[in-house]
C-alpha cells in the first residue's frame, strides 16, 4: 500500500508571547492508505500540534507533509475533516443542518445533499434525530453528529483530536466502538490524537509516542489484536494489557 | 452499535395558555397589592383632584380612574370611539419604525465595527461622543429640522435605540466563539460565505439582547418626545396635554397605557422572535427558567 500521507523531516516553531517555543522536530512519519492511527504523549508533547498542521491550521516551520504524493498545502480544505474536543456544532442548525454543512461547502445541491446527510446521520445511529438541535442533545450525541459532519463531505483523510476526552465513561466506550465501527465501514485513514493510553491500545492499528520538548517521535508500537464483530477489542486480553503496559512506558519515559 | 439510550433533553413544553396562568399567578398579586396601597393614600390624602380613588371599592367608581379609563376607551369623542386606542397606535408604530430604523443601522454599523479594525478605531470616538447625550436633547434641534410631528419622535426613538444596538452588535461579532469559526474554515468556509452561516448566526444572542435594550430606551424616549414635540396624537402628547384640565385621572390611566403596550410590545412581538432562534438553539436561557 502507498502511503496516504507522507510526512519528512517536520518542524514547528511558533512565537508564544515573545518566546520562542520549538514543538516538533524531525518528524519523519508515513501514515498507510485506511489506517487507523493514534498518536500519544504527555501534555505538552506536541501532538495537538501535529494535528493542526496536518489539519491546515498552521504552516510547518520546516519539512514537507505530502497527502496521495502531492503537497498537502495544495490540498484543499475539503480534504481532511477534524473533530475536535470541545463542542463545536453550530446552535442553529439541527443535527442534519451541521452534518450538511461541509456539503453545501462542497456546491452540492439542496435534494441530494439531504440524502448524504442522512446517510452519514445513519451511520451514527442518529437519523431518528435529525431535525433536533445540539442544545436538545446529550454529549454523546452531539459528538456523534460531529463525526457524521467530519464524514459526510468524504475528506481524504480524519483528524480527531481527543474527541471524547469530555464524556462519561460509558459513553465513551460506547463511542469509541462506534468510531472503530464506522472507520471500517467507511475505510478513511484516520489520525487520532489522545492521552488515554487504553483508549490508544483499543483504536490503533498503530501507537505513535511523542515526547520531549521540542517533541520527537520517541516510538512506534503496533497493536496487533483483532477486532471483535461488535468492533471491540477485550481490555482484559493480556496481549492488550501487554500492549497498553509497553505503550505506557513509552510515555513515561523509561 | 451504540448500546446506550439515547436521550433528548426537551425544554419543557409550555402552552401560551398555561404561560398565561403562570403569568397572572406571579404578577397580579403584586398589581392588586399596589392599588390597595393606592387606596389607602388616597383615603389619607383626602383630595379627590390630586388622589383619585381607583374606583374598585363600591360607590367609588363616580370620578375614578377606572371611570375615566372607561370613558377613553368604550365612549366616543366626536368621530372616534375609544381615543385612548388612537393615542397609543400612534406613540406604537412612530416608536417601532424608530427602533426598526436603529435596529437596521445600528446592526450595519456594529457590523462593519467588528469587521473592519480601521473602521472600528474611526467609530469608538464618535461613539463616545454620543453616547452621554439623551436622545430628549435632540428635540429642539429636530423641531427645527422636521418641525412637530413624527419625524422628530422618529429621529429620537431611533437615536435611543441605536447607540445600544452598534454596541452590542460590534461585541458579538467580535467575540463569536472561535470554535465554530475554526470548525466552519476547516470546512473551507471564508469570506461572506462565512460571515452569512456562521458570524450572524453566532452573535445573534448579543444583538438581540441590544436590541431589546435598545427597545426599552426608545420607548422611554419616544414618550418623552411627545411631550416635547407632538401636535395632536400620543400617549405622551394626550398625558402632557391634559394637565390644561388637571386631569389627573386621565394622567394615570395614560401612564398604566404605556406601561401596558411597553410591555406588549416586547412580551409579544420581541419575545417570539427571541423564542423561535436564541432560545430554541440553547443560546440564551428563556426569562425565568431555572
Amino acid at each position: 500500500m502507498s502511503s496516504k500521507v507522507s510526512i519528512k523531516n517536520l518542524e514547528m516553531e511558533y512565537t508564544l508571547k515573545d518566546r520562542l517555543v520549538h514543538a516538533l522536530t524531525d518528524i519523519n512519519l508515513e501514515i498507510e492508505d485506511g489506517e487507523f492511527l493514534v498518536v500519544v504523549g504527555l501534555s505538552g508533547c506536541g501532538k495537538t500540534t501535529l494535528l493542526n498542521i496536518l489539519g491546515g491550521f498552521f504552516h510547518p516551520t520546516g519539512g514537507s507533509i505530502n497527502l496521495d504524493g502531492r503537497p498537502i498545502e495544495e490540498a484543499g480544505r475539503l480534504n481532511r475533516a477534524v473533530v475536535f474536543q470541545e463542542y463545536a456544532l453550530f446552535p442553529w442548525r439541527t443535527a442534519l443542518g451541521n452534518v450538511e454543512f461541509g456539503l453545501e461547502m462542497k456546491g452540492i445541491q439542496k435534494e441530494e445533499r439531504l440524502d448524504i446527510a442522512m446517510k452519514y446521520l445513519e451511520l451514527v445511529h442518529l437519523e431518528k434525530f435529525a431535525n433536533f438541535y445540539p442544545h436538545n442533545l446529550s454529549g454523546g450525541m452531539r459528538q456523534r453528529v460531529a463525526v457524521a459532519r467530519a464524514y459526510a463531505y468524504e475528506p481524504e483523510f480524519l483528524l480527531m483530536d481527543e474527541p471524547f476526552g469530555a464524556l462519561d465513561a460509558q459513553t465513551r466506550e460506547d463511542l469509541q466502538s462506534l468510531t472503530v465501527e464506522v472507520w471500517k465501514k467507511t475505510k478513511k485513514t484516520i489520525f487520532y490524537v489522545t492521552h488515554n493510553l487504553s483508549e490508544a491500545v483499543f483504536l490503533a492499528d498503530r501507537i505513535i509516542v511523542l515526547a520531549g520538548q521540542p517533541g520527537v517521535i520517541h516510538k512506534e508500537i503496533k497493536v496487533d489484536i483483532p477486532r471483535s464483530e461488535e468492533f471491540k477489542r477485550d481490555v482484559f486480553d493480556p496481549r492488550f494489557v501487554e500492549l497498553e503496559k509497553e505503550t505506557t512506558e513509552a510515555v513515561r519515559g523509561n | 452499535m451504540v448500546t446506550q439510550r439515547d436521550e433528548v433533553r426537551l425544554p419543557p413544553q409550555i402552552s401560551g395558555r398555561e404561560r398565561t396562568v403562570m403569568w397572572i399567578k406571579d404578577n397580579v398579586p403584586s398589581f392588586i397589592a399596589v392599588i390597595l396601597i393606592w387606596e389607602i393614600l388616597v383615603w389619607f390624602a383626602d383630595e379627590p383632584a390630586l388622589f383619585p380613588s381607583f374606583g374598585i371599592f363600591p360607590g367609588t367608581f363616580g370620578s375614578s380612574i377606572l371611570q375615566r379609563a372607561y370613558e377613553v376607551v368604550f365612549l366616543k369623542a366626536g368621530e372616534t370611539t375609544c381615543i385612548l386606542c388612537v393615542h397609543a397606535y400612534h406613540t406604537s408604530y412612530r416608536i417601532i419604525i424608530g427602533i426598526a430604523i436603529a435596529s437596521v443601522v445600528g446592526i450595519s454599523i456594529g457590523i462593519a465595527m467588528g469587521i473592519s479594525v480601521w473602521f472600528e478605531k474611526f467609530m469608538v470616538p464618535i461613539m463616545s461622543m454620543l453616547l452621554p447625550i439623551p436622545a430628549l436633547a435632540w428635540s429642539p434641534v429636530c423641531v427645527l429640522w422636521f418641525g412637530l410631528g413624527n419625524g422628530t419622535m422618529i429621529f429620537i426613538t431611533a437615536f435611543a435605540a441605536a447607540l445600544p444596538a452598534i454596541s452590542a452588535t460590534w461585541t458579538g461579532v467580535k467575540t463569536v466563539n472561535p470554535v465554530w469559526t475554526r470548525a466552519a474554515r476547516s470546512m473551507n468556509a471564508s469570506g461572506m460565505v462565512l460571515f452569512r452561516k456562521i458570524t450572524l448566526p453566532g452573535s445573534l444572542p448579543f444583538i438581540l439582547s441590544g436590541i431589546r435594550i435598545g427597545l426599552a430606551r426608545a420607548w422611554r424616549a419616544g414618550i418623552a418626545a411627545e411631550m416635547v414635540a407632538a401636535s395632536d396624537w400620543g400617549l405622551g402628547y394626550a398625558i402632557f396635554d391634559s394637565r390644561e384640565d388637571l386631569d389627573m385621572s386621565f394622567m394615570l390611566v395614560g401612564i398604566a397605557t404605556i406601561a401596558l403596550v411597553g410591555f406588549i410590545i416586547e412580551k409579544f412581538i420581541f419575545e417570539r422572535v427571541e423564542r423561535a432562534t436564541v432560545i430554541k438553539w440553547g443560546m440564551m436561557a428563556e426569562v425565568g427558567s431555572g
